[in-house]
This record gives structure tokens, C-alpha cells and sequence, in this order.
């Protein structure tokens, strides 16, 4: 076939796009935004934001949407603070220190887990639309922390919890397990059978994408931990829309709910655990925001969940539901995060950012949205 | 009416194409001032498009022919024309806003920017009595019955001044005293010499109303009939023979193969199947049959009489988790060989061996803007793999991986069984033509390999080809053993391939008809009287 000779360069747009981004940014900064220690923060920046899209994701995919992420979280963060600093947990003696750590990360995330059921149960079984009910709960989370914290910041937490937040894996053992992840792409990549045009740029990009990797992380203290659980998280969000059973079924039911439930998907089942996840997500991004601040506030994590959307639709995911994918959602997470990082190296005002930042996410859905258009094509590995 | 009279509305050689079909022919329609013209005609035989060209909903220039009001030739460009010529539809599907009161219902399309309220109701409220409905000015629409509904409706069109009034169904949901109410009023009309085209199934309904009948067949006139000729009135036992033959007067063409031979052992057993809407309208009623293997049996009736409810209550659609499942009651038994099976919803029926080829492609079929690999695997991903029939997806979890080479090589293995054309399996099913995509569809439902086998429309809205091929399809599964329950509009497709034939009214089984000792005609009658 000739189509293998043709580069299918739609898939790597945003990429691109990302890429073009950042070499203005590293232009006007004169390289400063290059620098290994500059991109380390980013990418720590970014960890928090696109965690919350990698679930974000699932959630448009199958038609919703979830605004009550920002709110939960703070509650979340606060959770974890109350268990540090008001059960001490965060004061235990060396040896049983990781127990208090555990328990307090673990507090955070079924927090937001238990908020992730309340929106789902009450989406699937009453049919609210799911706009209006993680409004509530994004008010509702908000006041509980504001509530439990009395209204003000949690702090000092115990210094193994922050390392969630401010911990880094040594640059050897980041250089290892950058070059390793790395390797396995190209491994998989290269014994891919009838490899076309399109194959060959992905193993380009893999290579330049790796080899960036490699000098942000070796030359400053190496990959922090946020990253690395975000990477994580992406490769199996990534792992199952694209691999699995679960995959074809999000994608079926946001493209046609009707025809999902024939086929014998089962609807609710799925629409639930997506929300309860993507809460799980929030209680986690609490914990790690709360690490990194050392104290857990009541008023963070404001605005998130636009910011988690936003990466969503960047990268090329429809609010209709049925097309996208957490690829595109993670680049659109690193647009916002260079944006937001570049912009500040660069000294804009805030409220110059705001407009932006707003300016381009218009742009960015406007460009994708027209592309789209004629035929409705969705071409996605 | 006398035949020295002008008619009010003549439409002439009205012939209109749609992509692939001719939907009307050269069709010719009259009426006359006082007449009550009753149109027929099956399901797709051209009633709706020619009223809908009447209407001007189909603009001039979108159609050959000509239409003729009062003598005059008139053309419309949009239905604000058809409107100021003196043309109104009364919907089946009433368009009303439930928050405007009559009064504003009627003057919408003249409402002014600043609203003289008191002078809006005095005036519509003296029109209201004058012309006899009784309805009060300042009621609230949505507040009212549906045959409320549709007197405001009528009220509108006659506000307008209008001429012709087009019923298209009217009585499809009014309780029968409302019924009776319309029939007033229709004959009222008639006596002030308004020209009425009727569009109806129901004969009892024919033989009230109509001065003439009027029957389409495949968009072209099939004949006409005055109910009273030279002082005498007709029996409806001479004229109703006549309509039917019209209506579905098209010979069986050979297109249907040969029918299976084989039946077997007993595949499957229905009792008392009943389903009821959340409004408690019984959709329907205390159904009972049984199916063999090997056999394929017919559901016939006219549109609303229950063939796809029965269809989608029995797979399972109705469950409260599904998208419209809520507040819907489902009642009934179900044996599949002797083995009582309780189906809750498609999964569950899926896993019993049961397919689903749905009459919406578009609405419940497919996943459009999903490839065609995708949408032919969807169905067979829900079987877990304790069948080691999943070839591409081994392992029971909605975490477990799909086989990619698998997936592909079975798509491809189904495009080429059933000659899809496409490009690639990557390719959005929506590029596909209709009967592409319907092959799709039956294609994903074969690949979950069925022991019983649900149609509802199979053949609905595709070419001719497509459509001997999908028959011939149907007859080779038969022969393979497998049950076949096949619910059609068109009897000629039901009697062409059925062995039994169930035909519903109301929801209710008005016959169960052999489809060597039966007829059309007799379908008709069973169907429609």
C-alpha cells in the first residue's frame, strides 16, 4: 500500500505544536527555559495537573465532565494535613514513620475516592447532568476543607511525607530509568511488523523525546517524585484506552451511548468507576500538592480542574465524547505547564498570563475543531 | 361537492428524487372545496415527502411538478409560503411551547415587539368561540391534553386562514373521545367548505371521514376512489378490497431465495411477554410464541404497533441502567431450550447466545465516528472469554487485553464474507453507505456467533443489492440452525422470507399468520382493522 510511505504528521501536531512552543519560550528566555533545572520544575509543575487530566480524560471520553477536581484536591490535601499534624501522624519516631506516611497519603486518596463515588452514584442512578453535580461538589468539597482546616493552612507535615512533593530520585537512577522506559519504546517500536513512514518518525521522536528527558533529569537532582508517578499513571491510562476491553468500551459509550448499551456494554458500571477514579486522582494530586507546599490549604487547587480540562481538549479529546486520547491529554498538560512556566521566566504580569493562557486554549480547540470538521475522522493509534 | 367545482388544490406530475431512490413519480393529487381526501399508502410509499413538498418544508426547485391552489400556480420557497397560500399541517408530532399560552400560540408568527396583551386575548378568545373549540385563551399549552394540543393546532391553522388543512395521523394518540371531538370538528371544516387531506393506517378511520381515497405505492399514484358515485354510497366491503390490493399491490419478486427446510428442536419460548411505558401505556401486551431452530418468524403490523418494543424488551434494552430505561415495566417469561433464562439486559442476553440487529443504525447500531474494526468487535468484547469462542479478547476482565492482530484479522475475515467496501478497517463507518453500514451491522452481531438471531428492519433504507444479499444471508444462517426473529414493515419481505408471521396491533398479537396459506391482504386486514 502507498499509504505507508505518507507521514501521518495529525498525530504528532500537538506535539509539534508543544515543541514549537518551547523553542520560542527557550528563544526569549535565551535558554533558560532549557536548562536541565528549569525543566525539572516543569515537569514537577506539570506532574499534579496532568495527573488530574489523565482522568480528566476518561471522563469527556465518555461524555462528562468534572469540575468538583480543584475543590477535592484542597480537601483532599487538608485530609492528609488534619491526619499529619492533628493525629500526629506526621510526628512518628524514625522507625514507624512510613506507617504515618502511608496512612496519610492513603487518607488523601480515599477522600477523594469517596467524593469520586458520590458524583458517579449520582449521575448513573439519577441522571443528573454531571456538569451540575460536581458543581455542587466542587462547592461542597470546598467548604469541608475550608471547614476542617478552620480556615487555615495545616502545617508543618512530617518531612518523609513532603518528600512526596519535594523528593527526588538521584540523577543516576533517573538517567537509568529514563534510558530504560526509553529503550522499551524503541524495543516495541522496532519489532513492530511492517513498519510504515509514520513508524520511523515515532521512533524519531521517541529518541529526541528520551534523549531531553535524559538531560533535564541528569543535571539537576534528577526526576522528582510527582513525575514519576505521573508517568506512571499516564502509561496506564494510556495502557488501557488504547489496549484493553475497557479501552473500546469508553470510546463506544462516548461515541454512542445507545449503541454501547446493545452491544452489551455495561454502562454503569463504567460510568461510575470512571469518576470514582478520577476522585482517587484528585485525593492523590491533594496528598502530593500538600507535600510539596509543606502544609495543606484550604483555599489550593483552585482552578484545577480547568486547567485539567483544558490540557484534555489541547490535546485533542472532544467534549462530545468517543474521540480522543490520554496521549494527547499529557501533551496538552506539558502546553499549559510551559506556558504558565515560560511566561513566568519571562516576567509577564499574572494577569497578562491569564489572558494568554485563555487566548491560546481558544485557539488551540478552534484550530482542532476546524480540522476536524469535514469528516469527522478520528485517526488515532 | 360537485364535480362542476374548481378544486382548491391540485398538485401536478409531482415527481422528487433522493440520492439513489425516486420517492415520488409523477404523482397526481386533488381536492376539493368541502372534500375530506383520505391519503394511504404503506410505510415509505411517498405520503410524508408529498406532504412535505405541500407544506413547502422541500423548497420549489427540489422537485419537478406543480402545484396549483384556487386555479392559481403557486411556489414555495419555505413553509412560510405554504402558510400564506393557505396550506397548514397538523402534526403528529405536535411542535407546541409548553410555557406560551393559546393566545400567543396562535398569533407567534405575528407577535410584535411590544405585545398588547389585553387586546392578544379578547381578540384570539372571540375567535376561539366563534369557530366552536372550546379552549380558553389564557391556558398554558403545555398544560393541556394531547388532543388539547392538537386543537390549539388547528386553531392556529385556521387563525391563518388556512385553506387545506393536512392531518398527518391525528388520532394516533387521542383517547377516543377526543377522537370523536376531531371528527366533529373535521366534519364541520367540511361543511365550510375547507379542503382536508387525511393521512391515515386506520380503516375504520377511512371509512368515517373520507369522500375520497387516494393510495401511493412505491411513489407513484396505485389508484383512487370516490366513497359516493352518482347518488350512491359505497359498502366498505366493496371499497376495501380495492385498497388493500393498491396498497400493497407490488408482486413478491424473486429477490427472496429459497426458504429453509430444516427446523428443528424448540430454540426458544415467550410468555406473557408485556412492557409498559413509564407513562403506563402498554407497548406490549401479554405476548406469547416460540421459536424453532432453523426458523424464522415475522413481525408484522403497522408503524407503532409494538414489533421493535417486543424486540427490545425481550433483549433487555429496557433495564433501568440503559440510556432510556427508566420507569419503563417489563413482565414476561423466557425458556431458551427449556431452560429458564431471566435477561436483564444486553449483556445477559448476549451471553445467552442472542444478536441484535436494531432498525436505527444510526441511533443504536453504530458508533459512527468509530472505525469499522471497532464497531464490528464491540458487541463480541462483551462476551468474557470463559467461551473459548473470543478469539480476541481472552480473559474476563474490562481491564483484559484485546488482541490486536486478532481483532484485525477478524474484521478483515467479516468485511470480505460480506463484500464490505471500504478502504481500510480503520476508516469511520460513517464514510460507509447505507447498506455497507447495515452489513457492518449484521456482521458484528454473526461474529458473537448467535444461536438466536433479533432483525428489526434489516433491509430498512438501503439498495436493492445490498438487500438480496442480506436476504440471502438470512436463509443460510436459518439453514445453519439458528433462530431467526425478524420484524419488517414491508409484508412482502415478511412473507418472502418468514415461515410464521406474528402480526401486531396495539401491542397486541392480532394473528399468527403461515406464511404459505397467507396473503397480504389478509396481513392487512390483521393489521390495520
Amino acid at each position: 500500500m502507498n499509504s505507508n510511505r505518507k507521514i501521518n504528521w495529525k498525530i504528532y501536531r500537538s506535539l509539534l505544536a508543544l515543541f514549537l512552543v518551547m523553542g520560542v519560550l527557550a528563544v526569549f528566555t535565551q535558554g533558560t527555559f532549557l536548562t536541565s533545572r528549569n525543566l525539572t520544575n516543569l515537569s514537577r509543575q506539570v506532574a499534579i495537573n496532568g495527573i488530574l487530566a489523565v482522568g480528566m480524560t476518561f471522563v469527556i471520553l465518555i461524555g462528562g465532565i468534572d469540575l468538583s477536581v480543584g475543590s477535592v484536591v484542597a480537601l483532599s490535601g487538608v485530609v492528609a494535613g488534619f491526619l499529619q499534624v492533628n493525629l500526629g501522624l506526621g510526628q512518628l519516631n524514625e522507625g514507624s514513620q512510613w506507617i504515618g506516611t502511608t496512612l496519610s497519603i492513603s487518607g488523601a486518596v480515599f477522600t477523594g475516592l469517596l467524593c469520586g463515588v458520590f458524583n458517579g452514584w449520582l449521575i448513573t442512578r439519577y441522571r443528573i447532568a454531571p456538569f451540575i453535580i460536581t458543581l455542587g461538589m466542587m462547592v461542597i468539597a470546598r467548604g469541608l476543607a475550608l471547614i476542617f482546616a478552620k480556615g487555615a493552612a495545616i502545617s508543618p507535615l512530617g518531612d518523609q511525607f513532603n518528600e512526596l512533593g519535594q523528593g527526588y530520585l538521584s540523577p543516576l537512577l533517573s538517567i537509568f530509568l529514563v534510558l530504560g522506559s526509553g529503550s522499551v519504546a524503541l524495543v516495541f517500536q522496532f519489532f513492530k511488523k511492517n513498519k510504515t513512514a509514520s513508524d520511523w518518525v515515532a521512533v524519531a521522536f521517541t529518541v529526541l523525546l528520551t534523549s531531553l528527558a535524559v538531560w533535564a533529569f541528569q543535571g539537576y537532582r534528577g526526576l522528582p517524585y510527582p513525575v514519576i508517578i505521573f508517568a506512571g499513571i499516564a502509561l496506564i491510562g494510556m495502557v488501557l484506552l488504547q489496549k484493553t476491553r475497557l479501552g473500546r468500551f469508553v470510546l463506544a459509550l462516548g461515541g454512542n451511548p445507545e449503541a454501547a448499551w446493545l452491544a452489551g456494554v455495561p454502562i454503569r458500571k463504567i460510568t461510575l468507576g470512571i469518576y470514582v477514579v478520577l476522585g482517587a486522582l484528585a485525593g492523590l494530586s491533594g496528598a502530593i500538592l500538600s507535600a510539596r507546599l509543606n502544609g495543606a490549604l484550604p483555599t489550593a487547587g483552585e482552578l484545577f480542574e480547568l486547567d485539567a480540562i483544558a490540557a484534555v481538549v489541547i490535546g485533542g479529546t472532544s467534549l462530545l465524547g468517543g474521540i480522543g486520547t490520554v496521549r494527547g491529554s499529557i501533551l496538552g498538560a506539558f502546553f499549559i505547564g510551559s506556558l504558565n512556566n515560560g511566561m513566568s521566566l519571562l516576567d509577564v504580569s499574572e494577569f497578562y498570563q491569564k489572558v494568554i493562557k485563555g487566548v491560546i486554549i481558544i485557539l488551540a480547540v478552534w484550530f482542532d475543531t476546524r480540522e476536524r470538521a469535514p469528516s469527522r475522522a478520528v485517526k488515532e493509534a | 361537492m360537485s364535480d362542476s367545482a374548481a378544486p382548491l388544490l391540485e398538485l401536478r406530475k409531482i415527481s422528487k428524487n433522493f440520492p439513489g431512490t425516486r420517492a415520488l413519480d409523477c404523482v397526481e393529487l386533488s381536492v376539493f372545496p368541502g372534500e375530506v381526501v383520505t391519503l394511504l399508502g404503506e410505510n415509505g410509499a411517498g405520503k410524508s415527502t408529498l406532504m412535505k413538498i405541500l407544506s413547502g418544508v422541500w423548497p420549489e426547485g427540489s422537485f419537478e411538478g406543480q402545484i396549483f391552489i384556487q386555479g392559481k400556480s403557486v411556489r414555495f420557497r419555505d413553509t412560510r409560503d405554504a402558510h400564506g397560500a393557505g396550506v397548514a399541517m397538523i402534526h403528529q408530532e405536535l411542535s407546541v411551547f409548553p410555557e406560551l399560552t393559546v393566545a400567543e400560540h396562535l398569533e407567534l408568527d405575528q407577535l410584535p415587539r411590544w405585545i398588547d396583551w389585553k387586546g392578544l386575548y379578547t381578540r384570539t378568545q372571540s375567535f376561539l368561540d366563534s369557530i366552536g373549540l372550546e379552549l380558553s385563551a389564557h391556558d398554558k399549552v403545555g398544560g393541556l391534553s394531547i388532543g388539547g394540543r392538537q386543537l390549539v393546532e388547528i386553531a392556529r391553522a385556521l387563525y391563518r386562514n388556512a385553506q387545506i388543512l393536512v392531518f398527518d395521523e391525528p388520532t394516533s394518540a387521542l383517547t377516543e373521545s377526543e377522537v370523536r371531538k376531531l371528527y366533529e370538528i373535521i366534519n364541520k371544516l367540511r361543511k365550510e367548505g375547507h379542503g382536508i387531506i387525511y393521512i391515515t393506517h386506520r380503516m375504520d378511520e377511512v371509512f368515517e371521514l373520507s369522500d375520497r381515497m387516494v393510495v401511493l405505492r412505491d411513489g407513484k399514484n396505485a389508484g383512487e376512489i370516490l366513497r359516493c358515485e352518482n347518488g350512491t354510497v359505497k359498502s366498505r366491503k366493496e371499497i376495501e378490497p380495492k385498497i388493500i390490493t393498491w396498497m400493497v399491490g407490488r408482486e413478491i419478486q424473486d429477490i427472496y431465495p429459497i426458504k429453509n427446510k430444516k427446523i428443528g428442536a424448540q430454540l426458544c419460548r415467550v410468555q406473557g411477554l408485556t412492557l409498559r411505558s413509564p407513562r403506563g401505556k402498554t407497548l406490549v401486551h401479554k405476548l406469547d410464541f416460540e421459536l424453532r431452530e432453523g426458523e424464522i418468524l415475522g413481525f408484522g403490523g403497522l408503524l407503532g404497533a409494538g414489533r421493535s418494543e417486543t424486540f427490545e424488551a425481550l433483549f433487555g434494552i429496557f433495564h433501568p441502567s440503559g440510556p432510556r430505561g427508566r420507569g419503563f415495566n417489563k413482565q414476561g417469561n423466557l425458556w431458551i431450550r427449556n431452560k429458564r433464562q431471566d435477561l436483564k439486559t444486553p449483556t445477559d442476553s448476549i451471553r445467552a447466545e442472542m444478536a441484535f440487529v436494531s432498525e436505527d443504525r444510526k441511533g443504536n447500531g453504530l458508533v459512527l465516528n468509530q472505525s469499522i474494526q471497532k464497531n464490528l468487535t464491540l458487541p463480541l468484547l462483551s462476551k468474557p472469554s470463559v467461551f473459548p469462542s473470543n478469539p480476541i479478547c481472552q480473559g474476563s476482565w474490562l481491564t483484559s487485553f484485546v488482541n490486536p492482530v486478532q481483532s484485525a484479522k477478524e474484521t478483515q475475515r467479516w468485511v470480505k464474507e460480506f463484500k464490505i467496501k471500504i478502504s481500510d478497517i480503520e476508516q469511520p463507518v460513517s464514510e460507509l453507505s447505507g447498506g455497507n453500514q447495515q452489513k457492518v451491522v449484521l456482521a458484528k452481531w454473526l461474529l458473537t456467533n448467535p444461536e438466536i438471531l433479533f432483525l428489526d428492519e434489516p433491509t430498512r433504507g438501503i439498495d436493492v443489492g445490498s438487500k438480496s444479499e442480506i436476504y440471502q444471508w438470512i436463509q443460510r444462517l436459518a439453514s445453519q440452525g439458528m433462530g431467526i426473529l425478524l420484524a419488517s414493515s414491508e409484508m412482502p419481505e415478511l412473507l418472502g422470507l418468514c415461515h410464521r408471521i406474528i402480526v401486531l396491533r396495539e401491542g397486541k398479537m392480532t394473528s399468527e399468520l403461515v406464511s404459505q396459506n397467507t396473503s397480504q391482504e389478509e396481513m392487512m386486514r390483521a393489521a390495520a382493522l
